[in-house]
């Protein structure tokens, strides 16, 4: 069925795993960095909740985690057709969306467990096939619509979410910098990208 | 401490307008792509999860 299903178990990431767990190397500084120091901030914060898989056979191997959020994709703009039915001496309307969505904020796989002999989709397409599962499960609490992931800025990262159907929310770096706040001298270290979940049939 | 998650900002003008025409898009295509599968996994593994 999957190495994820058939040889490793789902678990809340918190200290009692990152203490009792041999480290967790994604092979990325700052992902080692983020799953050993700061998700426990953020759960403490309720700001992000950390999921992992850890190996059956070795429950103290972490073979990949992710951090997820309650978050959402807000849209304001003047529409053309709108436009032409606003009054001149009327203020111009603004139209507010918001599409539920989840944030994931970091995701890594265990720099030895990406590939699995044997297996056809490696453990990353597993664990992405995984997340969006879960949020069109029917027992899921909340509406989702969309899985939105805070990406590395980086050929690998981004190689990985456009493989599993994300797109960037913006076309370009300059316009994700002005977005976010950025000068325009600055690095922009990650992308937002997202997935619209309502493409899928779940059966 | 590592890099910081970013949140996402509110859409405006072009992006907005962009985002607006994929989500229409898609919603055209709703349930096109068979997860089935992927789904029944889904399951199984929250089945076996300690949560």
């Amino acid at each position: 069925m999957g190495f994820l299903l058939d040889k490793c178990t789902l678990r809340p990431y918190n200290q009692e795993i990152i203490d009792s767990c041999k480290p967790f190397d994604c092979n990325h500084q700052d992902l080692n960095d983020f799953f050993t120091n700061d998700v426990d901030n953020y759960s403490a914060e309720l700001l992000g909740k950390t999921y992992c898989f850890t190996l059956d056979k070795d429950p103290s191997i972490i073979v990949c985690a992710f951090t997820i959020s309650n978050d959402s994709i807000k849209t304001t703009h003047l529409p053309n057709s709108r436009k032409k039915k606003v009054i001149k001496e009327i203020p111009r309307q603004k139209h507010m969306r918001s599409y539920p969505a989840v944030l994931i904020g970091r995701l890594g796989v265990h720099k030895d467990y990406r590939n699995i002999e044997g297996e056809v989709d490696n453990t990353g397409k597993q664990l992405m096939d995984f997340i969006k599962s879960w949020f069109i499960d029917g027992a899921n609490k909340t509406g989702c619509r969309f899985i939105v992931v805070d990406s590395y800025n980086e050929p690998r990262a981004l190689r990985y979410y456009s493989k599993n159907g994300f797109e960037g929310l913006f076309s370009t770096d300059e316009q994700e910098k002005e977005f976010t706040g950025l000068p325009p001298e600055a690095d922009l270290t990650t992308r937002l990208m997202f997935f619209d979940l309502i493409i899928l049939a779940k059966g | 401490m590592a890099i910081a998650i970013k949140s996402i900002p509110v859409l405006k003008d072009k992006a907005a307008v962009h985002f607006t025409s994929k989500v229409t898009e898609n919603s055209a295509k709703k349930s096109s792509v068979d997860f089935s599968k992927q789904s029944s996994v889904a399951s199984k593994i929250l089945a076996k999860a300690k949560l």
